[in-house]
This record gives C-alpha cells, structure tokens and sequence, in this order.
C-alpha cells in the first residue's frame, strides 16, 4: 500500500527527535536514510503517472459525454492524489526535522570552524545538500553576529558566570594570544589562569578546556 | 497542528475502518490486491489521512462548480463511511469511565488525545470530547504528581533533563505522546519553580 515507507521514515525521524531530546549532550544526526526517500521518491513518480492517466480518462469520458462513471474515476483520482500528498509531507518533515538539527548544530558550534572540525566523521552523515545547506547557515550566523549585532555574543551562554578567572588547559597549539593582561603562548598542555570572557571563543572553538 | 509536527504525521497515519460505500476498480491496493476492485460494502482499514476526505467528499459534483449537481443531486453518498476507530470504541470508553488512570493510553494509541480532537471536530461528538476532557482532567493531576516526585528526586542535577520516562513508574509507560509533553512542562515547571525559591 503506498504511503507505508513514508510512514517508515517519519517513524525514524520520530525515533531521532527523541533521542535528541533525551541525551543533554550535542546534537547528533543519524545517517541520511537514502535508500528509503529514494523508493519514496519512486512511489511519487508512480503515483503521478497514475494520476496523470486517470485526468486524461476523465478528460475522455468528460468528452463523450458518459457521466455515468465520473465519481468513481474521480474517487481513483483522489486516492491516488492523497497518497502523493502524504507522501510529500513525510518527506518534508523528515527533512525539516533533520534541518532544524543542523541550524542547532551551527548556534552549538557557535557558526564557526564546521567544515574544519567536522570534515570527516560526522558529515558523512549528511548529503551534499545538506552538507551545503549546514556552511551556508553557519556563514549566515557568522555574518549576523559580526554585522549590527556584534557587539551582543549571541551564542554565549544564558548563565552568568560563577568566576571571572579560570583555569584552562590547552588542547592544542594555537599560538600566541593577546589579552589585557598580556600574552599568552598557547601550547599543547598547559595550563592557565586566565579571565573567562577572554577565552570564551577558543574554548567553543576546542582549543582550550575548562578544569 | 502544524505541518511539520512529526506527532501530527504519525497521528494522520493511524487506522480507521471504513467502508465503501462506491464499488471502484483500481484501487485494490489498498487491499493488498494491486490492481483490484474495491466492491461497496466492503470494510478496510483506511490511514486517517486517507480516510477523513474520502468519508467528507461528497462523491457527486464536488469540485465541478454546479455543472453536474443537478444531474447527480440524488446521489449525496460520500466515498467511504468511517466507522469508530477502535481506540474511541466502546471498549476504551467503558475503561475511561471505570478508571481513568488505571487506562494504558499508549497501549490503546499512542497518539490518543490527538486521534479523539480530530474525531470530534469531524463529527461534532460532544459526549466523546466530555469524556475525553474527564479523562485527561484525572490524568492530568496524577501527571503532576508524578513530575512533582520525579523532580525532587533529581533535584538539582540537570542530567534528569525531564526525559527520564523511562519506566520509572508503570504509569509513565501508559501515556500517550501528548501526554509525555504534558508530563515534561510539568517537570521543567516545577523545576524552574524550586530554582526561583531558592
């Protein structure tokens, strides 16, 4: 029966949705389940033809002047017409669950650095599309934060911070940084005491850790 | 109800016996028979999605502006004719009245409250929505109860992020999808509450 693999992947959205819900850790996006939206997409193309085929009969009969089957030709028109248009929506929801995913991703991430620290594992679960749709997003937050609303950091944290100094680790090299208190020579494991507000964007960025 | 709500999806996709009240030919598969004819009288399971415009649409003249009205006027049938879905049956409705908490809702549908809404703005049924009201209106305060419990055990560690329904109570695993939203506001309610005190 049509509309069964779109019911399928919604469940598997549904699935998603959840676990991302429960786990307090990043968000995470399961492998784009191509095979199913691919047969989906053949059940579309399946079901146009139908329904192209069932207007031209109507169209026949409606020329002839046989009335006398109009309904049932039209209720055929109809199955066939709704099957496509669930089958459309499951598709789109599918899809825009997986985009809002991706636009938390990049506000996670803070719209930087996601092709870089990305690049391998975690993109192959997107398409080139969505792989497209992720850097353009992240290019959009970038832009909007560094345009009238630079000076509010809007992907900083909503807590107010316990101290103003810290103790931070460096996970890797990244080399000399200036703040107000002077110059910081950031190599691999060491540790500094540094103002919190100073650090912020390495620490999103992963280079330093917080202890 | 928007477009994209995933639980609205799934809801559509619940089943509804219908019976057809049109004899019509290729539509076997929603049989099982590609190809088939569906008689009148038969009775299949219908996903709601497909079944609540077939059951509305009237089979003649709709959609024609009046140019064939008057030739088919007698003929006001709709397409299909939607029975009660099994989860609003009697049945579910003789357990909502003997104990509505007791009642394993998630068993009976997972998307319940959401099948019963759109039952009841289809065919204006105010008795089941009074008792649908009832029942949630019971539910509801033991809802509450128990996110009151489950945040004061977990307090103040926010790993107990309000997801933690996992069968911590036999009566958690009975909710419905609706009701599990319910039950997390009431958690993160009663959270945020307590922090404010604080």
């Amino acid at each position: 029966m049509y509309g069964e693999l779109a019911n399928k992947l919604v469940i598997e959205a549904k699935r998603t949705e959840q676990l991302n819900n429960r786990s307090n850790q990043d968000t995470k996006l399961p492998v784009y389940n191509d095979e199913l939206v691919r047969n989906i997409l053949k059940e579309v193309s399946q079901l146009k033809r139908n329904i192209e085929f069932f207007a031209e009969q109507q169209e026949i009969a409606a020329m002839n002047g046989t009335n006398t089957d109009s309904k049932i030709m039209k209720c055929q028109y109809f199955v066939n017409r709704l099957c496509l248009e669930r089958n459309k929506r499951c598709l789109l929801a599918y899809q825009k669950l997986r985009a809002d995913l991706m636009d938390s991703i990049s506000w996670e991430n803070n719209g930087i650095e996601m092709m870089g620290s990305f690049s391998n594992e975690d993109n192959s679960n997107l398409t080139h599309q969505e792989q497209d749709y992720l850097k353009e997003y992240s290019e959009l937050i970038t832009e909007m934060k560094s345009g009238e609303l630079a000076d509010i950091d809007l992907s900083g944290p909503l807590v107010p911070p316990k101290e103003v100094f810290i103790d931070v680790r460096v996970l890797k090299d990244a080399g000399e940084i200036q703040t107000e208190y002077g110059v910081f020579n950031l190599i691999k494991d060491s540790q500094f005491f540094v103002r919190q507000s100073d650090v912020e964007r390495l620490i999103q960025q992963g280079f330093l850790q917080k202890i | 109800m928007a477009y994209f709500d995933l639980d609205d999806v799934l809801c559509d996709g619940s089943e509804v016996p219908c019976r057809f009240l049109h004899t019509v030919p290729g539509l076997g598969f929603l049989d099982g028979r590609p190809g088939g004819t569906v008689t009148a009288g038969t009775t299949l399971r219908l996903p709601l999605w497909l079944a609540q415009i077939l059951a509305v649409v009237v089979a003649g003249g709709e959609g024609e502006e009046g140019e064939g009205e008057g030739e088919e006027g007698e003929d006001n049938t709709p397409f299909v004719e939607m029975q009660v879905p099994g989860a609003l049956g009697p049945k579910v409705l003789a357990a909502v009245r003997a104990d509505p908490v007791a009642l394993d809702v998630h068993a009976v549908q997972p998307h319940f409250y959401a099948l019963a809404l759109r039952w009841c703005a289809l065919y204006a049924d105010q008795d089941l929505a009074r008792q649908v009201a009832g029942l949630l209106l019971q539910r509801a305060q033991e809802i509450n109860g128990f996110a009151v419990a489950g945040g004061a055990q977990g307090g103040n560690t926010d790993s107990s992020n309000g997801a933690s329904i996992t069968a911590s109570s036999p009566f958690l695993a009975t909710l419905d999808e609706w009701e599990k939203g319910v039950y997390r506001d009431a958690q993160r309610a009663r959270r945020d509450a307590s922090r404010w005190g604080r």
